[in-house]
């Protein structure tokens, strides 16, 4: 039995329907983010729906591992064909479950190529706390500058704030 | 200064990264909730997988 759901792939994202019936739709934004030295580097947000939602169902249902490999296969093939792209997830906590989600995240990251490394911040910006995840590969030749860059941004609207989830690469923002 | 295929230089960015990928989040939720497809959301960069 495959341990991934069968995507098709359309103009605006990548889409799949689950064995219990539940679809899901992934995509990736383009972004630009400046560095110090003038360059512009471009940064993908991936994210997915599921049920035309933002996952708060996923919390409520029936864990299905599947799921978890099919979004991972998603972003690891997106760094299979841009060798140097960097990607970046946010768990914004509008809902209440962003803290669930961006745990649920860190778990499936995991299951990423080893070569890619992560970059975990928790900010926090009247009272909403945001969990992003920068998502670059260990060779890419700008990864410096672009962490440095990624690390101002956030400086640069949001208080930090501390977080108990520290991993092997996560790094503090205060 | 440092230079890739993935850099451009002499572009400014209007907003804050975070700030703009939530506000496009809201919108294109919004978008998705009336039927409508992600490529109908004005102002965001869609990275097609074709």
């Amino acid at each position: 039995m495959s341990l991934l759901y069968n995507t098709t792939k359309e103009e605006d994202g990548i889409y799949f329907t689950t064995d219990s019936g539940d679809n899901f739709f992934a995509y990736f934004l383009d972004y630009q983010l400046p560095d110090s030295q003038g360059n512009i580097h471009n940064i993908y947000n991936f994210d997915f729906l599921c049920n035309e939602d933002f996952c708060v169902s996923l919390f409520q249902k029936k864990h299905d591992p599947k799921i978890r490999h099919t979004l991972i296969k998603i972003i690891s093939d997106f760094f299979e064909t841009r060798e140097h792209a960097v990607i970046v997830y946010c768990c914004f906590n509008q809902d209440g479950y962003g803290r669930h989600r961006s745990i649920t995240f860190r778990k499936w990251q995991t299951d990423l190529p080893a070569h890619i490394s992560k970059l975990y911040k928790a900010t926090e910006n009247n009272s909403n706390i945001t969990y992003s995840a920068l998502l670059i590969a260990e060779n890419n030749p700008l990864k410096d500058l672009i962490i440095e860059a990624f690390e101002n941004e956030i400086q640069s609207i949001i208080k930090p704030t501390e977080t108990e989830e520290e991993g092997e690469d996560y790094q503090k923002t205060a | 200064m440092a230079t890739s295929s993935n850099s451009q230089t002499n572009v400014t960015s209007p907003k804050n990264l975070i700030e703009r990928i939530f506000e496009d989040k809201k919108r294109i939720l919004a978008a998705i909730k009336k039927g409508e497809k992600l490529s109908s959301v004005k102002g965001i960069k869609i990275v097609s997988p074709l």
